[in-house]
């Protein structure tokens, strides 16, 4: 079977067992796929799967149904050739949330940026490896100056920036951002935010994007994912979701969007969703070209 | 397009600005001053325990140089005078079988402290392997060796000490300092383990294992520096209890025998010098033995740093 | 509060995991002595050992039931413990429950009241030092206790004895009492005190030091400051809420310093020849009298077992800020 599509996700599910008879849906039957060179957002509130979906996509998680497939390579098969795994490990990056923990304490930045070449023994001579170095740092805007210094010396903006480096010192293929501005102040989420936006022009990489905030992901994706309690309700290009939601869910997290406009803003009236209780069907249609909703009765 | 497109032509080092502005296709924003960012200062959270490390490293020194400060076999008896007060030829006296204890104090430290940490490496190795295990594996396996940790604990360690003796055969050096190792290392795993347990959801790990990183790499690079902070005081505390240990064992009759000379071992015929009132026998070796404890105690609780509590409130 | 409900399955639960222990305990424990070297007719008869005939020594082995394979051993043992009988003594030639049941007297008399004012001591010291924490009072006491708490155990008892018995000759050196005055209770009494000074003094301070801790993290809990802005007393504040925070931290401190103080009792018993438990352990495990040895690890181990679970179930349910902080467990889940 000939993969057209670059990262494709299909019917994924994931179970978190908390103990022996508690467990949680967190992902239920979502389906997509991401084409090469797209910048693809994934949005909806807390708890409602998206970090699932891009740890799933990673290979962190085991998935308990559905499969995700990189270039045709299955993420999690069982019989993977070394050079496929070496491929998957180094085409494949991830972007944390919280850069405080995903960057070592310990460690100096220097070390930080090092290790993804130490694992894979790239750019063993010294000279060769901080160029290395100093190019990344600069691709995203740090200078040299900071490469003794230990996370806990930098700012939140700063450690991003260094995970960000650390991501595109292998050359990867496909980046995976976990809500990778949540934990930054406004300011500085727009700048980084701009930061990817003229990182994957140059670099030319695919990009899932996870985040909550509505304006980044529209500033930033191709295309739009929206998420609800685990399952994928409404996926359309960007100007086509924002123009025209379809999922009553989309719809009341789109106008959740503050206006900024303070007398127009205390006046609206802001929709509640409430999810149906008793759903008998599920249906993903498609309602406009590349727009699809989940019709739920 | 891919790194190459943005690299400056040709140069690999450092670009000059100029380079930049007209080779970069794009101006990256918020470019930021690091050499502004603050640095915190450098504390030391503790005062180091400078009498205890001096002290120790005197008592060290001399063990070292037992062969300057006290020449010959140690071992020596002076038959004419046994239990001989201290006196100007025997600083600190001889004991019941008229060996110098100035020199059985200098030789017999190198074998306590040997000893100490000969143990303790055997053990921190132990507890390392069996508490990263335990911390990465699954649940069920984590529990079961936990388990055992706690049977090990609730055995008599004196039965395991005599049967391990009893395999190995006469006591040694060596002998003893495995069986030391063997019996004390549950309690440093417990600690690596919760250490462990905690750090493999920590998204630097995940990250780390993301980019291919194998056991080892995660064990070397990410553990081991987080979980040695915290077990380097029970590893000094180790060693001070294995030392404690031999003396105790040998006291008893358990461990080294007369001949292999340890503070020990120097004290396990003291109940015929008490009966003779001489005092030295008994003294000399145990204040050696008492102030190294002390001293690693000292430096052990230092290690651990001291937790800064604040304003008390009462 | 737990409800009656919950308790009773988690009691049974407890009580399955303590009786499964002591099985395992008592399989180790049976199969490290029967594997370590020695000969254990050696205890029975002595130097008549070695001038047994082959024959003869085959004879007494088969008599004492040592020549089945291990687990025929275990067996019989194990079925003889369920009924109560744990054997002879190989070198006291008694029932072995009886030879314990002499000395197990002496240990509690030693034991118990050493534990019990180690505690209290422990407590006094505790309040002592965290009410003038930093004070000059606080640090002499603090550099003695280290002091006292990295001596020993066996070379504490020798200079005691070295100066109250041999030196000053105010106390006895060992035993439990003077032969023939059996029933004098003074006499016994002095007995004690040199055993007992040693146990209270080489365990006090380890624990003092942590209650002094406790009530230090206590002292700047926020409820302090209420207290005071209440208008209540230092005194009152540091006796009626602080002492009844550290509460069961102490209960489960003393139960889980139980294995830790019953080893040093065993070797300061030997130190002082006290006729105990301890100088029986030494002695059963140097002379090989395994029926004795099984008992008297046994008897500890499930001690220190009971203990241990005890501190647990003081942990996980009586304090309520455990287990208020059990919660779920993160879900894990290995790529």
């Amino acid at each position: 079977m000939p993969y057209n599509d670059y990262v494709s996700v299909e019917h994924l599910s994931h179970r978190f067992r908390l103990t022996r008879k508690i467990a949680i849906d967190a992902v239920k039957d979502v389906s997509f796929s991401i084409d090469r060179g797209e910048i693809l957002g994934l949005v909806g509130e807390s708890g409602s799967g998206k970090s699932t979906v891009a740890r799933c996509v990673m290979g962190i998680l085991r998935p308990s149904g559905g499969r995700v497939t990189y270039d045709g390579i299955d993420v999690n098969g069982a019989r993977l050739s070394s050079e496929e795994k070496i491929r998957l490990q180094c085409e494949r990056q991830i972007i944390f949330q919280d850069s405080g923990s995903a960057l070592n304490p310990r460690m100096s930045v220097r070390r930080i940026l090092s290790e993804p070449l130490d694992i894979c023994g790239l750019a063993r001579d010294r000279g060769e490896r901080e160029a290395l170095l100093i190019q990344n740092l600069d691709f995203v805007g740090l200078d040299a100056g900071i490469l003794e210094s230990r996370p806990g010396e930098l700012s939140g903006g700063q450690r991003q920036r260094v995970s960000i480096a650390r991501a595109l010192l292998m050359k990867p293929k496909l980046i995976v951002a976990d809500e990778p501005i949540a934990s930054l102040d406004v300011s500085i989420q727009a700048q980084i935010v701009n930061l990817f936006k003229h990182l994957q022009a140059e670099h030319g990489f695919t990009f899932l994007f996870i985040a909550h905030d509505l304006a980044m992901v529209e500033f930033l994706c191709d295309r739009v994912g929206v998420m609800s309690k685990g399952r994928l309700v409404e996926l359309a290009p960007t100007r086509q979701l924002y123009d025209a939601p379809r999922h009553p869910y989309t719809r009341a997290l789109l106008s959740a969007v503050p206006i900024p406009d303070p007398r127009l803003e205390r006046s609206r009236e802001i929709p509640v969703y409430r999810a149906p209780e008793h759903v008998t069907r599920r249906e993903w249609t498609r309602v406009g070209f590349d727009h699809y909703v989940l019709m739920e009765r | 397009m891919s790194h190459e497109a943005v690299q400056p032509s040709g140069n690999p080092s450092m670009p000059t600005e100029d380079q930049l502005a007209g080779e970069l296709r794009f101006q990256v924003v918020g470019r930021l001053d690091v050499h502004d960012a603050p640095r915190a200062a450098a504390k030391r959270s503790a005062r180091l325990p400078w009498v205890s490390i001096a002290v120790l490293a005197l008592i060290a020194l001399g063990c070292l140089l037992a062969n300057v400060i006290a020449p010959g076999n140690a071992n020596y008896m002076d038959l004419a005078s046994p239990a001989k007060a201290p006196c100007a030829r025997y600083p600190f006296g001889t004991d019941m079988m008229g060996r110098s204890i100035f020199a059985m104090i200098w030789h017999g430290g190198r074998v306590s402290l040997l000893i100490g940490v000969l143990a303790t490496a055997l053990s921190t190795a132990i507890a390392v392997v069996y508490g990263t295990v335990s911390g990465v594996g699954p649940v069920w396996l984590d529990t079961l060796m936990m388990r055992v940790t706690e049977i090990f604990l609730s055995v008599p360690s004196l039965l395991i000490v005599i049967f391990l003796q009893a395999i190995l055969g006469p006591a040694n050096v060596v002998s003893i300092s495995i069986v030391l190792g063997v019996t004390s290392w549950p309690t440093i795993a417990k600690v690596v383990r919760t250490e462990v347990r905690q750090l493999r959801q920590s998204e630097y790990v995940v990250a780390s294992r993301c980019m291919g990183g194998g056991f080892m790499h995660v064990l070397v690079n990410h553990f081991a520096p987080n979980f040695l902070s915290s077990i380097m005081f029970m590893v000094v505390m180790n060693v001070r209890g294995a030392i404690a240990s031999e003396s105790t064992l040998s006291f008893m009759g358990l461990g080294l025998p007369l001949e292999i000379i340890s503070w020990g071992s120097m004290l396990s015929n003291a109940d015929r010098a008490l009966l003779t009132g001489a005092w030295w026998i008994i003294l000399i070796p145990g204040l050696f033995l008492v102030a190294t404890l002390v001293c690693m105690t000292n430096i052990g609780n230092a290690l651990r740093g001291k937790v800064n509590r604040g304003e008390r409130n009462l | 509060m737990m409800t009656r409900k919950k308790w009773l399955p988690y009691l049974l639960k407890k009580l399955v995991i303590f009786l499964a222990s002591v099985l395992a305990l008592s399989v180790i424990v049976f199969a490290v002595s029967r594997l370590s070297p020695g000969d254990p007719l050696v205890s029975y008869y002595g130097e008549r050992t070695e001038k047994m005939s082959p024959a003869e020594r085959q004879q007494t082995m088969e008599r004492l039931g040592l020549n089945a394979p291990l687990t025929t051993q275990y067996v019989r043992w194990l079925e003889g413990a369920l009924r109560g009988e744990f054997g002879i003594s190989y070198k006291y030639k008694q029932d072995v429950l009886d030879v314990i049941a002499a000395r197990i007297g002496n240990t509690l008399l030693l034991g118990l009241p050493g534990f019990i004012l180690t505690f209290v001591l422990a407590l006094l010291l505790g309040i002592v030092c965290a009410w003038r924490e930093d004070s000059w009072l606080d640090r002499i006491i603090s550099k003695v206790g280290t002091v006292l708490s990295c001596v020993p155990e066996f070379w504490l008892s020798l200079v005691l004895i070295l100066f109250f018995s041999v030196i000053w000759r105010l106390l006895p050196s060992s035993g439990a009492y003077t032969i023939g005055r059996e029933n004098d209770i003074g006499d016994r009494i002095r007995h004690l005190i040199l055993p007992m000074a040693v146990m209270i003094l080489s365990h006090l301070w380890y624990y003092a030091y942590m209650i002094r801790n406790k009530l230090l993290e206590e002292i700047r809990a926020d409820y302090v400051l209420l207290a005071k802005s209440k208008g209540l007393s230092r005194g009152q504040i540091l006796f009626r809420h602080c002492l009844r925070g550290i509460l069961p931290a102490y209960i489960s401190l003393m139960a889980i310093s139980v294995p830790h103080i019953l080893g040093g009792t065993y070797i300061i018993e030997t130190v002082f020849s006290y006729p105990g438990i301890g100088t029986l352990s030494y002695e059963s495990a140097r002379w090989k009298d395994y029926n004795m040895l099984m008992v008297l690890c046994m008897l500890t181990g499930v001690v220190i077992i009971f203990a241990n679970m005890l501190g647990q179930i003081i942990n996980e349910r009586i304090d309520p800020r455990i287990r208020a902080s059990e919660g779920l467990e993160v879900p894990t889940n290995e790529p």
